[in-house]
């Protein structure tokens, strides 16, 4: 009776261990999502401006320290929305051409119905002449 | 149920190697699978451990004295409520519980690392594992606790009568777990090391992990004062014990490294330092169990130890050079652009509180291994005794009570003397206020006066810090209420700090008022003779006894007269074990937030007299409220930071902008 409970026991063991391979489908990935990672980067860097702002509210550091930190806390911020944004955009495209190479394409990038900046790579709609987000003149071929 | 819990142990092992390897390899090939199987082997570990404990648990609720550790360390007429503490009695149930702890942090660890830190996660699981799976083949191969007996004695050997305490329900499991525990932010710090990550990212877990272990041991600490002022029968809380001293030893540096690492987060200094001092730490820990389990120097405490010592010193060998060669490793690249930039600012401040603290651990460690230098070197047995740590730890000290009411006020960077003497006015003031009213009551001695002294300056420069926050939420329509608590929300770790130092402040002046003020009298009284001391009149009744399977209790009647003329009774408790040859006490004790009556009875005469140990100690009730202050302050400062945070979208906004609400 022990020696069963026992090798119940190990193929218990077994089997919770040998899961992640036997599941190859749905496994989480090795490293965080990148975005997630820097999302969580920038709420640590809110909650440090957030401490800051209080400490200087009861005196804890002077008017330039908190001007100093303030603007590195904001820079840092801003650095890492930019990063996030840049990714988000990256997947967004990815996403984009393994739908059209799947025969499934939304914006039937193949077909033309879209196209990118040649100076910013911004994904352009139909029919503009000019980039929405650095404003360079886009040509004809450039659009199609 | 010893089958069972022999299967687990080695279904434990056996994961626990699984789990270093798996983490190695899949971190080497990339391979998620690998990686999230090795995390699956060290959730399950401790859940293989757990029932390991309750085999080892259900065999004592059976008497089943055909497993060695069982009738070694209960017997038929053991309490089964002490059967919690027959646990961890003797070395092999010990181990099983340091395991089980060490497994139980290790996957709490795993789990709770936030995914920012994921890239080195493997790294910090193959050292974890690694110190889980030294511990594992320790206790299989060496002290296993299910080791069954060639032939079933009748009734065991009995529980050590000292540890029948309800002290004991916590406090070497505390302990233990705390020893066990620096594990955690040790990896968390080389796991980073040896991945390359030399700069700041690790600072926020190591530090929570850091907390937890340091709590843990504060507490175990202070239970293990109650522990032995209790039962231990001479009227102390602290002896200098060496089992006493390794505990302590790594709650300091510790400290240390708690107070440090907020100078790393905020100005991203000290890396280097804080490296060596997670090292010392968990080398401190290593040495603790070795000197445990080793003993090799006598102490109150030998209920574990065994002949294990040299297997834990070759661990701790192979542990200091690991450390210390990872941290060589990476030398160059934790060297920080950031030097100190003033002697008179809260950095120095902070790098002063660690030399202290070293200074301090350092004495102590000087005073474990000295008599074990000097047997090996001379060949005399020498014991280093109260007196010697007394006069050498207690100036650092007193150091370390004023440095806490000066450093909290210093401003970051640097500052002025000017700026320091403004801060310093009015908690200066009352220091001094405090020492007139003592003295204008009787108290001269010099070392008391400062004592008290230091402890109302930092008192009043932590309420002046607190008033001042409370006063600027006030000023914008709070409520003081409201105020103080969304001031202590606002930054948990600096009020939660702030909690801990008055913990402090209170266990110093249960300190200062039983070393300088207290009284002691032995007496050996007759029924119906009676002693005086310090205002009370102890008169003795009569002696009453019971006798038990296991042991005869005697129980010691006392009518006392107090000051203010109101009498009450009190009764000391004493038991002889007559298999075991000992005794045990427990003192009978008047507590007030004044002082404590405390007798003790030690031994009955044949012609009807007993002899008494009365002592009166001053101020003693307000070391075991510190421990409520200190546990409340550690809560406060590890409680997760959230809720509001800024709107950061232009560097050009007003000073103070608006605060937001993100749902994070």
């Amino acid at each position: 009776m022990t020696w069963l409970v026992g090798a119940l026991l190990a193929a218990a063991v077994l089997a919770i261990v040998a899961l992640p391979f036997l599941r190859r489908r749905n496994l989480p990935k090795e490293s965080p999502d990148a975005v997630e990672a820097l999302e969580a980067q920038r709420q640590a860097i809110y909650r440090e401006a957030q401490v800051l702002y209080n400490d200087w509210t009861v005196g804890q550091v002077t008017d330039q320290e908190y001007q100093e930190r303030l603007r590195a806390h904001r820079i840092r911020a801003a650095l890492l929305l930019r990063e996030e944004e840049q990714m988000l955009e990256i997947e967004e495209r990815l996403e984009e051409e393994v739908l059209a190479l799947r025969g499934n394409t939304p914006l039937d990038v193949a077909a033309g119905d879209d196209h990118e900046c040649p100076n910013c790579s911004q994904l352009l709609a139909e029919g503009v002449s000019e980039c929405p987000a650095c404003g360079a003149k886009v040509t004809e071929s450039a659009r199609g | 149920m010893a089958q069972i819990g022999t299967i687990t142990l080695y279904l434990a092992l056996a994961l626990g190697v699984y789990g270093v390897a798996a983490s190695l390899v899949g971190k080497m090939r990339g391979s998620t699978q690998l990686l999230e199987s090795a995390r699956y082997s060290l959730y399950v570990a401790p859940a293989m451990l757990g029932i390991a404990t309750l085999a080892l648990v259900t065999a004592f609720l059976r008497h089943d004295f055909s497993l060695e550790y069982v009738a070694a360390h209960s017997n038929l007429a053991m309490n089964p409520v002490y059967i919690w503490v027959a646990f961890y009695a003797g070395n092999e149930g010990s181990l099983l519980y340091v395991v089980l702890a060490l497994s139980i942090f290790v996957a709490l660890a795993i789990a709770l690392t936030p995914s920012t830190m994921s890239h080195s996660l493997p790294h910090t699981m193959v050292i974890m594992s690694a110190v889980l799976v030294f511990f594992l083949g320790v206790m299989v191969t060496l002290a296993n606790p299910f080791a069954v007996l060639a032939r079933t004695p009748a009734d065991g050997q009995g529980i050590n009568p000292l540890l029948t305490h309800p002290g004991m329900f916590l406090h070497p499991p505390l302990l233990m777990a705390g020893l066990t525990a620096i594990t955690v932010p040790f990896a968390v710090v080389m796991g980073q090391m040896v991945a390359g990550r030399v700069g700041d990212e690790w600072v926020d877990l190591a530090r929570v992990w850091a907390l937890v272990a340091w709590a843990v041991l504060g507490v175990g600490l202070l239970l293990g004062a109650w522990w032995a002022y209790t039962i231990l029968g001479w009227g102390g809380y602290w002896a200098w014990d060496p089992i006493e001293n390794v505990a302590l030893m790594p709650f300091l540096t510790l400290t240390a490294f708690v107070h440090s690492i907020m100078v790393q987060k905020r100005r991203g200094m000290f890396r280097m330092w804080n490296v060596v001092l997670m090292n010392v730490s968990f080398t401190l820990a290593l040495f603790g169990i070795f000197i445990n389990r080793g003993g090799p120097v006598p102490s109150v405490h030998s209920f574990a130890s065994s002949a294990l010592g040299w297997v834990f010193l070759i661990f701790l060998g192979a542990s200091l050079a690991f450390s210390f060669g990872v941290f060589l490793w990476r030398y160059s690249a934790l060297r920080g652009l950031v030097s100190l930039e003033s002697t008179l600012s809260r950095e120095a401040a902070f790098l002063l509180n660690n030399l202290l603290l070293l200074g301090v651990a350092f004495v102590t460690l000087w005073g474990v291994v000295f008599p074990l230098v000097s047997q090996m070197f001379r060949g005399v047995t020498v014991t280093v005794a109260a007196p010697f740590y007394n006069q050498l730890n207690g100036p650092l000290l007193l150091a370390l009570v004023l440095l806490m009411g000066v450093g909290p006020l210093l401003p970051w960077r640097h500052s002025s003397w000017a700026t320091l003497w403004r801060a310093l006015r009015v908690p200066g003031a009352g220091a001094l206020a405090v020492m007139a009213m003592l003295l204008a009551i009787g108290v001269r001695h010099p070392l008391a006066l400062l004592s008290f002294g230091l402890c109302a300056m930092v008192s009043v420069s932590i309420m002046q810090e607190w008033g001042k926050g409370v006063r600027s939420r006030h000023s914008r329509g709070e409520h003081y209420l409201v105020a103080l608590g969304r001031l202590i929300a606002a930054n948990r770790p600096r009020y939660g700090g702030y909690i801990v130092h008055l913990s402090i402040v209170l266990l110093a002046v249960g300190v200062t008022g039983s070393t300088f003020y207290g009284a002691k009298r032995d007496v050996n009284l007759a029924p119906g003779d009676q002693a005086t001391i310090r205002g009370y009149t102890v008169q003795y009744l009569g002696e009453r006894f019971l006798p038990k399977a296991d042991r005869t209790e005697y129980f010691n009647d006392l009518r006392v007269t107090l000051p203010s003329g109101k009498e009450l009774g009190l009764t000391t408790w004493r038991a002889f074990y007559p298999d075991r040859r000992v005794a045990s006490t427990r003192a009978a004790i008047r507590s007030t937030p004044l002082e404590d009556l405390y007798i003790v009875s030690s031994e009955s005469m044949a012609d009807g007299r007993v002899v008494f140990r009365i002592l009166v100690n001053p101020l003693v009730w307000w070391m075991w409220v510190a421990g409520v202050v200190f546990i409340l302050g550690t809560v406060v400062a590890l409680w997760p930071q959230g809720g509001f945070v800024f709107a950061l979208a232009s560097a050009d906004q007003e000073l103070a902008p608006a605060p937001v609400r993100t749902g994070s």
